[in-house]
């Protein structure tokens, strides 16, 4: 596994998996700007598409989806070095109270104006405004382990952040405050 | 023992060209001919599947390569109004009716404009200004009332 600075500042990393000749965010969003990938994935995924959003144009579909990605990527692309990463990111357990190590994270597109935002990054928190982006997927259902696709999500997170903890890493300064 | 993650990162670092900040670039500087882009080729796929013809088949009726139509079917090309009517006469159907307003249905947004949005980051906390955040933001001057559809 390796990692990539993805704005050169240290402060938002990208996984490399074991393999793989691209960082994941950005095979990430070269999906999501993937006719041919988002005719296949929605396909595949049209009952969800109409069960969970009442969508039933698969076109609108991949359309939207590539505008989202392209306004997202522009997000990320466009932060400021000094900004505060912890606007985009939220914890991944909507109902999460306490901080924790090591923490799992998500960013989403903003709502259409049909719909909301079935795109998803996924990260590890290291500390405050510094993440690791560890996959991203299109969250078409309620719970991520609905479904293998962002069931895979999960588990990749949690691989992540067990390397990082095996490897020694608890945040970005390699404290463990069991207080957090 | 443990160990600073950003030095950690730095010993196993993954340096690439052409990675993410030159993809989203390069979509940033051409969104504006990009969206009808992917907009042709998804109906263009639309049909194909439609009249049950490959990449191939298309390839022969425009008289081009392969690889040109894989370009055009991934939404990358950035085509003439020639092209446009070529492919309109090949697969027999109305392209550029409607484009406009399929490639314009979702509306440009700025950094500002996600980050306001409480469901997607939660609520902005007191004195925080979203000018502070993104480089040259200029907020945007609003046009008046929308017409509703």
């Amino acid at each position: 596994m390796r990692f990539e600075d993805i704005l050169h500042n240290g402060r938002l990393w990208s996984v490399v998996y074991d393999g793989d000749s691209q960082d994941i965010l950005t095979k990430t969003f070269a999906d999501w700007l993937d006719t041919g990938f988002l005719e296949e994935f929605f396909s595949r995924n049209i009952k969800d598409l109409e069960t969970y959003f009442h969508i039933t144009d698969l076109d609108q579909a991949i359309y939207d989806t590539i505008a989202d990605a392209a306004s997202l990527s522009c997000l990320i692309l466009d932060i400021r070095p000094d900004a505060n990463l912890d606007m985009l990111f939220r914890p991944l357990e909507n109902q999460r109270i306490r901080e924790m190590i090591l923490s799992r994270e998500k960013a989403k597109g903003k709502r259409t104006t049909s719909h909301s935002s079935w795109l998803r990054l996924y990260a590890i928190k290291l500390e405050k405004g510094t993440y690791l982006i560890t996959g991203g997927a299109i969250k078409l259902t309620h719970f991520m382990a609905e479904r293998e696709h962002t069931l895979n999500e999960l588990k990749r997170m949690e691989m992540v952040r067990n390397y990082l903890l095996d490897n020694g890493i608890i945040d970005a300064d390699g404290i463990k405050d069991e207080t957090l | 023992m443990n160990m600073n993650a950003i030095d950690f990162f730095k010993a196993n670092e993954h340096k690439s060209t052409g990675g993410f900040v030159s993809q989203a670039q390069y979509v940033k500087d051409n969104w504006s001919w990009l969206k009808y882009s992917y907009a042709v080729a998804i109906k263009v796929r639309h049909r194909m599947k439609e009249l049950g013809i490959t990449q191939k088949d298309l390839a022969q009726r425009l008289e081009c390569t392969q690889q040109h139509i894989s370009v055009l079917l991934a939404g990358k090309a950035n085509m003439t109004l020639e092209t446009l009517a070529k492919l309109e006469q090949a697969l027999s159907f109305d392209l550029i009716q409607g484009l406009l307003e399929f490639g314009n249905s979702i509306p440009d947004r700025d950094a500002v404009g996600y980050l306001n949005d409480s469901s997607v980051s939660g609520p902005i906390p007191d004195g925080f200004k979203t000018s502070d955040l993104v480089a040259g933001y200029q907020p945007r001057k609003k046009k008046g009332p929308k017409s509703s559809k």
